[in-house]
């Protein structure tokens, strides 16, 4: 019995000598310059987002009728205000909170939906596997915002609403991913020792097969993320996503769909629109140095 | 689906009127009742009409979808380009100063919302150097001439084309390396062939063949880019349609559209699978 346990590492098991792994993905990460310093970024924007009370003290939703409307920036108001005197650099550092917590939440929702229909159609394969595989091509054919659009127009828009929207609209990607690997996993022999030994369905998936897709899954995380935040902004840009008062930097460009905000006030809509092209190309630059680290073929030579 | 939400599209009226544009509008009859209806009206082409101004959509359609095709044409054929010659460049060029400056671009066009991108060149090519007009397809109240819609062109198809450039650039650049180290490349240099010679008859053909799929698998997405684009350009095609009538839950048009992309999808699939077998003479469709 022990002699089978120790076997059962010794058939190559990935997921048996993950440290070593994770620091060897590590060294490669920070090998990758661009990455490491789109990670410095991100951490310290985190930070002023977490903080948000100590970094701006004005409240984001409070209008500021003796400082004016359409102020530009000065000592008390960092960023000038906007169309209803509200204090613009509250609402860009609040609004980032929602923002971010927007493309977290709702890629957490996609990649669990994801791992479980394309774990399911790589796992038991057969007609289960076609059947889920051609709903995941109807959501991967169809142009994500468009369809984004048209349900967000049925439900009615709202923070709730949108996190749920592109959550459940995400996943065909994570799916098609998961089953892929599924498939090429299910057949190893090391699966095929466990299942000798009498692990049932649920340990084979939980312990053998899902510690190997922690890499890939990061990645792919990581890229939902920045697509996540790109189609808030562009909903909220519309009018469709986050409702004001509540700050996003998406609705915080709608107001320069006014050719006189847009020609003179350009504080009002260049700092949102530059948060969300640094969030984005940070996370985009991250994930491409975390797919260069934790990609298994990369750890073979 | 669409047909399903209710109300909306009725403002603030007393509940007889409701009742009475409802049953105009045949919404107080069940969703699926409705669904066999409009399609029995499709299948006569009768796509509905416009609450707005009762204007019919199929007349919508004919006027929209060719500024669509247009904007979206003249893009992708600058995209595919400079975005292919660009990544070749990149990947021959792979760890120097010039790789490392288009990897950066390539990552800022997708990175940058499409929005944000057309405003900044709003804000300094239209308002600040006055260059292009800020939006529309043509100057109004002037007679139509060609020379004033392209002017009005220029500037959303150049943004455009930075878009789907930075995306197509970054898989040139990666089928091209991937070609570059195979054998058949490094025979082909043992021969003695010039290396220009190698790069554009041996190599480049065969890093073209990936790029056909994944250009033809991201048209659902340079559909949804462009809706965007053109509503910021105010460009009139059916991408600005689409937000229009999804903000004013006008259903019928959102219907109408949603079938024309997904049309669109199944047909740039066709294409590409045509375009394979020209690009690659060992594939042959029987």
């Amino acid at each position: 019995m022990a002699d089978n346990l120790i076997g059962n590492q010794l058939i190559d098991d990935p997921s048996a000598n993950l440290k070593p792994q994770g620091s060897r993905a590590w060294r490669r990460f920070r090998r990758h310059k661009l990455a490491v310093i789109s990670a410095v970024i991100l951490t310290t924007l985190m930070i002023l987002v977490i903080f948000a009370p100590l970094v701006a003290p004005i409240h984001p939703h409070d209008i500021h009728i003796e400082s004016g409307i359409y102020r530009p920036p000065s000592t008390d108001h960092w960023l000038g205000t906007d169309s209803v005197a509200r204090d613009v650099w509250s609402r860009l550092i609040y609004g980032g909170r929602i923002s971010i917590t927007v493309g977290v939440v709702a890629i957490t929702i996609s990649l669990s939906i994801g791992t479980i229909i394309g774990g399911i159609a790589g796992y038991y394969g057969g007609l289960l596997d076609s059947v889920l595989m051609r709903i995941t091509d109807v959501f991967l054919s169809l142009p994500t915002i468009i369809i984004v659009l048209a349900s967000v127009a049925l439900i009615g828009p709202s923070l709730r609403n949108l996190i749920l929207i592109i959550g459940f609209l995400s996943w065909a990607n994570i799916a098609r991913l998961v089953r892929g690997q599924f498939l090429s996993l299910r057949e190893k022999e090391y699966v095929i020792a466990a299942r000798c030994i009498g692990a049932n369905d649920r340990r084979i998936i939980i312990r053998h097969l899902l510690p190997n897709l922690v890499g890939p899954l990061t990645v792919a995380a990581t890229f939902g993320v920045a697509e996540a935040i790109l189609t808030e902004a562009a909903l909220s840009y519309l009018g469709l996503g986050v409702q004001v008062p509540t700050p996003s930097w998406g609705n915080m460009l709608e107001a320069a769909k006014q050719v006189s905000i847009l020609k003179f006030r350009p504080w009002i809509w260049i700092p949102p629109g530059f948060m969300i092209a640094i969030t984005v190309l940070c996370i985009n630059i991250m994930g491409d140095g975390l797919r260069d680290a934790l990609d298994p073929r990369a750890t073979i030579d | 689906m669409m047909q399903s939400s209710s109300g909306g599209s009725l403002g603030n009226i007393s509940k007889q009127q409701v009742e009475k544009l409802r049953e105009m509008y045949g919404f107080n009859k069940p969703a699926h009742e409705r669904y066999f209806l409009w399609m029995k009206d499709l299948s006569k082409g009768d796509f509905g009409f416009r609450f707005r101004d009762k204007k019919p959509v199929s007349k919508l359609l004919v006027e929209r979808i060719p500024m669509t095709l247009e904007l979206m044409g003249v893009s992708l054929i600058l995209a595919c380009v400079i975005g292919i010659s660009l990544g070749v460049v990149s990947a021959l060029k792979q760890n120097t100063m010039i790789d490392y400056i288009l990897t950066v671009i390539a990552f800022s066009g997708v990175s940058v919302p499409v929005f944000f991108i057309a405003m900044v060149c709003i804000f300094i090519f239209s308002l600040n150097l006055d260059w292009f007009p800020t939006s529309g397809a043509w100057t109004p109240a002037v007679p139509l001439s060609i020379k004033d819609h392209i002017h009005h062109l220029i500037l959303p198809s150049l943004v455009m084309a930075v878009v789907i450039m930075s995306d197509i650039m970054r898989y040139a650049r990666a089928s091209m390396l991937d070609v570059i180290r195979e054998d058949y490349i490094t025979t082909a240099r043992a021969k003695g062939l010039r290396s220009l010679q190698v790069i554009l008859g041996h190599a480049f053909r065969n890093a073209l063949l990936p790029l056909i799929t994944i250009i033809a698998l991201k048209i659902p997405w340079i559909f949804g880019g462009s809706s965007i684009l053109e509503t910021v350009f105010q460009w009139p095609g059916i991408g600005s349609l689409f937000i229009e009538a999804a903000v004013a839950r006008d259903y019928y048009i959102v219907m109408a559209l949603l079938m024309v992309y997904g049309g669109a999808v199944v047909f740039a699939s066709l294409i590409a699978d045509i375009a394979y077998a020209v690009a690659d003479p060992r594939i042959k469709y029987k």
